[in-house]
């Protein structure tokens, strides 16, 4: 408990300070409220909007969840392709990096233009931003193979696929939780880039959307819907970590914690 | 090949894609059931011949010729490969390696001398079904339980679970661990336990002929003694062909019935040195003269060698 406090105080209490900072530097120096918006504006704003702004987070939630397993799924998938052939690595790999390097701001209009405005074009650019980490570390975790475990599997006469399937996947775990831990926090910010673009559907749309909307009619549901989309990244983000350290127990190295006797 | 030989090494050369023998002109011959032991220098070229044997390297020269008999443990219905471990028990296979080396191997760099490492390649016996390997590093999968890694052989093979359990139980017991140790982690165990466990998976398979790289090397010497007495139960019992490659003299000594001492780059063996002792062996055999007088005699030759 002691413990839980020492941990949680100290950003609890700057939290607190700069709320305050903010308040007093809006009403002393008297800024505008469609400049910044007090504290209680920003509150209020949330309140009244509370079941668009509810709406928007599940949506943008929902998006962001669908692009980060489907990188985790295909992610997956193409690093297995990787680890069975130095060819279509050495060929590949180069395009996997334009990907990566290619801003997705200036991605996401074209993806609007060959598939349209909507969900799966949203789906589509956060699935595309949060796949590199998972294909970069899933390979690197299959290549990392201890050589003696690889003689191992020879010597019984381990057919490819038994290594694949019980060698290097397996091995590769860790490693796909440490990509999926940056890859969950890249999926939120995807999902949010693609609702700038595809995200002005119908009545129901995304925090994207609600932000792009808050710049011309109100700050404070401006702030509102960046707050919001900050605290959906850090959960998306606190949830892959925790799932991700549960599965960890299960795979740390023997090597490591290694001792002789008994 | 004479009938009795297990393996029979003429003149095996290795070198490596660098240009560098690892291995030059070794003669061995090992004559079913016995137990030989390697020693030499580190770094000698005695791991290399081993894996030779085993047939994770291909020699670059000379004649290499194991004989051993197929698997126990036919394949399942549902089985991979039908056919193969269907023959009878004891039919001798023989695999024989004469100055072959495929394109791959050229290509090849000395400290992964194997980069493609799954089975198959032109000439390569990759492991004979009988033929089974003990690491230096206890080379467990960390995310298995022990269980799941003594089971590891016969699940490749295609063997039924049920047999596999039985088989496990059994390989369990011959190297002295208990039935609840089945569900620990590799993490979870010492590391004379982690070796115990290897020797099990090695076992498992029913090994016509075991390669034993330096398996306890990494232990203190108490555990190392009393691993060496385990081992040599377990072969009294047995009587599989056991190739043990260390570099402690003792050790050596005390467990097989001739020691080969082989000399620092390029490696060769340049000593055959019988042990007359009775089996079976106790530990009370070290503290004897004449055992001292053999490992004093061993030793010599390894300085030499090793000059």
């Amino acid at each position: 408990m002691n413990r839980v406090v020492k941990v949680a105080l100290p950003p609890a209490v700057l939290f607190v300070l700069v709320i305050a900072a903010w308040h007093y530097v809006v009403m002393g120096f008297g800024i505008k409220a469609f400049l910044v918006p007090k504290p209680s504006g920003v509150l209020q704003a949330a309140v009244e909007n509370c079941s668009e702004l509810l709406t928007a987070i599940g949506l943008t939630a929902g998006a962001a969840l669908c692009g980060f397993v489907s990188s985790l799924l295909i992610g997956s998938l193409t690093a297995c392709v990787f680890s069975q052939s130095r060819m279509i690595r050495s060929s590949c790999y180069p395009y996997a990096i334009f990907l990566q390097t290619v801003p997705i701001v200036a991605v996401a209009p074209i993806i609007v233009v060959w598939f349209g405005a909507g969900f799966h074009s949203i789906v589509l650019v956060s699935f595309m931003i949060s796949l590199f980490p998972i294909v970069t570390n899933v390979t690197a975790g299959m290549l990392a193979v201890d050589p003696d475990l690889l003689d191992l599997f020879r010597l019984y006469r381990g057919t490819r696929w038994q290594v694949l399937w019980k060698l290097r996947l397996p091995h590769s775990v860790p490693f796909l939780v440490a990509g999926a831990r940056t890859s969950s926090g890249m999926a939120v910010v995807g999902a949010i880039v693609g609702e700038f673009f595809a995200g002005n559907l119908a009545e129901r749309h995304g925090l994207g959307y609600m932000i792009l909307q808050g710049t011309q009619f109100s700050t404070a549901k401006l702030f509102a819907a960046v707050i919001a989309s900050t605290l959906l990244g850090i959960a998306i983000f606190g949830a892959s970590t925790l799932i991700g350290s549960s599965v960890l127990s299960r795979w740390s190295d023997p090597k490591g914690s290694g001792h002789s006797g008994g | 090949m004479p009938q009795d030989l297990c393996v029979n090494a003429i003149g095996v050369e290795m070198r490596f894609a660098s240009g560098q023998l690892g291995v030059r002109d070794a003669n061995l011959a090992v004559s079913h059931g016995e137990l030989i032991s390697m020693v030499g220098p580190s770094g000698c070229g005695k791991s290399t011949l081993l894996r030779m044997i085993a047939g994770l390297m291909l020699p670059t020269g000379g004649e290499l010729k194991v004989s051993v008999a197929t698997s126990p443990f036919p394949l399942g219905e549902g089985g991979r490969r039908p056919g193969e471990g269907r023959q009878a028990i004891d039919v001798a296979r023989e695999f024989s390696t004469r100055h072959q080396r495929s394109a791959r191997e050229k290509t090849k760099t000395p400290l992964v001398p194997h980069p493609s490492p799954l089975p198959g390649g032109e000439g390569i016996a990759t492991g004979d079904p009988r033929v089974a390997f003990v690491f230096q590093d206890s080379n467990l999968l960390p995310w298995r339980s022990v269980f799941d890694n003594i089971r590891l052989p016969l699940e490749l093979r295609g063997v039924s679970f049920a047999e596999q359990q039985v088989a496990v139980n059994n390989s369990l017991q011959l190297v002295g661990l208990k039935p609840d140790d089945a569900v620990k982690r590799p993490r979870m165990l010492s590391g004379g336990m982690r070796m115990r466990v290897s020797l099990a998976r090695a076992l498992v398979t029913h090994p016509e002929l075991l390669l034993l790289d330096e398996p306890f090397a990494a232990l203190d010497d108490l555990l190392r003694q009393q691993l060496n007495e385990e081992l040599l139960r377990i072969w009294t019992e047995q009587r599989w062909t056991g190739i043990f490659v260390t570099h402690n003299v003792s050790e050596a000594v005390f467990l097989s019935q001739r020691v080969l001492v082989m000399s620092n780059s390029p490696g060769t063996l340049v000593a055959d040195i019988a042990v007359p002792f009775e089996h079976p062996r106790n530990v009370e055999l070290r503290s004897t003269l004449e055992f001292a007088k053999l490992t004093g005699e061993v030793s010599r030759c390894l300085r030499e060698a090793a000059q």
